[in-house]
């Protein structure tokens, strides 16, 4: 059964179940309805003034769909917070990390640029990554200068690519240069024999921009989706015409560096890059940024490098130590979050003295560099060396001479 | 750059190479399958062979009475002084 109101507005009094309410067209005052038993279908037309309040959660089925999800960003340090290796300050750019999880990959003579964490920022940041460039230089055919990030294939691997029915994906950021002009933002698979590239424009010098681009899912090409790279987001700031794509806008074949038309910016001396806020999320959407707290950053961030510094001179380094000799010493340790993988290395200062071994109620500063003995995905073993005068067997721990002492595992993409 | 060998106290150990820069500082040791290490393998380098192990400087007196858990006290005694 079922009550049909036709243009006019009516009050419904029977709370007879399992019929159905028309109105066409016309609007339903509800006051007084406790239950709509049936649902509520509306199929076609505009709501519009419908208040929220007194709708709870139990009624809403899943939040967690779609691009207003949580864990939306594939990009790790995407608001440019943490700095393991460097703690805000300054770097030449070279090939290598820079802010955590970012990279700087070059090819490049005769120019300098540095790499920094700053705090000129748009508002809602603290942190944005900065590119100077101190000795700018001409392009030469083979040369190219990229801030990139590689993303995990586990993070990567629910939109299909290499595959048909790939999700495209949307990259969002906030940039501001000094050199106003049509840049170039790429994407790579995971053998480097496929790429993507587009453009984006910086319109005012020195003022911050939100960008947006949106890439279709590729169907073909090598997608890993374990624990290597699935997919490497570049942001150029420089590229020769050996490594530009052959055209934007499409997947290409080869591992490219470059947008066609894209402005190289290291070439300008005193030139100023900076970027933050940078998203990588499925669909075609580009939602707001996705907060973390800054410990869930951080973490996310050691599952890729691990610096244990130890704050305070005197302070111990790793859970415990042990003499395994007079002279030699074995510090063992936990990370914090277990690593993408297994370690090959240790980095620590470079400075022998900065490091000390207490055993058997001695402290004796180290006459060599601590060195890489062992490790897992889990926890470390690392060799230390003193003069003499240990006894075998005894205990202790490993001490920081100083406040910025420390020792470091890197297992990047 | 340039890469080292490390002496093997134990010939159990794994082999661990010293990355020297070119400040001279080692800032980086790492077993051989470090990337990195490989790469630069491939470029045709070789690592400089280990330093010799230094011999440990000898114990005084009083690092051998400790190392053997006695006093001063104790050892008069076993003495007979």
């Amino acid at each position: 059964m079922g009550i049909q109101i036709n243009g006019q507005v009516d009050t419904v009094t029977s709370t007879t179940s399992g019929g159905s309410v028309k109105v066409t067209p016309a609007t339903i005052n509800a006051t007084g309805l406790s239950t709509f038993s049936g649902g509520i279908q509306i199929t076609g037309g505009t709501i519009a003034g419908v208040s929220t309040a007194g709708i709870t959660t139990a009624y809403i089925g899943s939040i967690n769909d779609g691009p207003i999800s949580g864990a939306r960003n594939r990009i790790i340090n995407g608001d440019m917070r943490i700095d393991q290796r460097n703690a805000g300050a300054s770097v030449t750019a070279g090939s290598a990390y820079t802010l955590d999880r970012w990279n700087v990959d070059r090819v490049w003579a005769g120019s300098t640029i540095t790499i920094q964490r700053s705090t000129t920022v748009p508002v809602g940041f603290t942190n944005s990554l900065l590119a100077t460039v101190s000795t700018g230089a001409a392009v030469a055919a083979a040369s190219y200068f990229s801030i990139q990030q590689y993303v995990e294939g586990f993070n990567f691997s629910d939109l299909g690519f290499g595959a048909a029915g790939a999700s495209s994906f949307t990259v969002s950021f906030w940039v501001r240069s000094s050199v106003t002009g049509t840049y170039g933002i790429g994407f790579r698979n995971s053998a480097f024999d496929l790429s993507y590239w587009t453009t984006y424009t910086v319109n005012s010098a020195n003022t911050w921009e939100q960008k947006s681009v949106t890439i279709p899912g590729a169907t073909s090409g090598t997608w890993y989706t374990d624990n290597s790279y699935g997919i490497n987001l570049i942001f150029s700031l420089g590229c020769g015409s050996t490594n530009k794509a052959a055209s934007n806008n499409a997947w290409n074949s080869g591992g490219k560096l470059g947008a066609v038309g894209q402005t190289d910016l290291i070439a300008t001396t005193g030139a100023t890059f900076y970027i933050t806020g940078v998203q990588l999320e499925a669909g075609s959407v580009a939602t707001p940024f996705e907060r973390r707290s800054f410990g869930q950053e951080l973490a996310l961030c050691q599952r890729y490098y691990y610096r244990e510094i130890v704050g305070s001179a005197g302070a111990p380094l790793g859970q415990n130590a042990f003499a395994t000799s007079a002279t030699s010493a074995r510090i063992v340790g936990k990370f914090p979050v277990s690593l993408r993988v297994r370690p090959t290395a240790l980095e620590q200062t470079g400075t022998a003295a900065d490091y000390a071994i207490f055993t058997g109620g001695t402290t004796r500063n180290c006459s060599a560099v601590p060195t890489f003995n062992d490790a897992t995905t889990e926890s470390w073993f690392v060799t230390a060396t003193v003069a003499s005068g240990q006894t075998t067997g005894h205990g202790g721990s490993a001490v920081g001479n100083t406040s910025t002492t420390y020792l470091a595992w890197s297992v990047e993409l | 750059m340039i890469y080292q060998e490390l002496p093997k106290p134990n010939p159990e150990d794994p082999q661990i190479y010293a990355r020297i820069d070119d400040d001279g500082l080692c800032r980086l040791t790492c077993t051989e399958d470090h990337e990195p290490f490989q790469e630069w393998l491939e470029e045709g380098n070789t690592p400089l062979p280990p330093d010799p192990i230094p011999e440990p400087e000898p114990l005084t007196a009083q690092q051998k009475l400790e190392a053997a858990g006695l006093t001063i006290e104790e050892l008069k005694g076993l003495l007979g002084l």
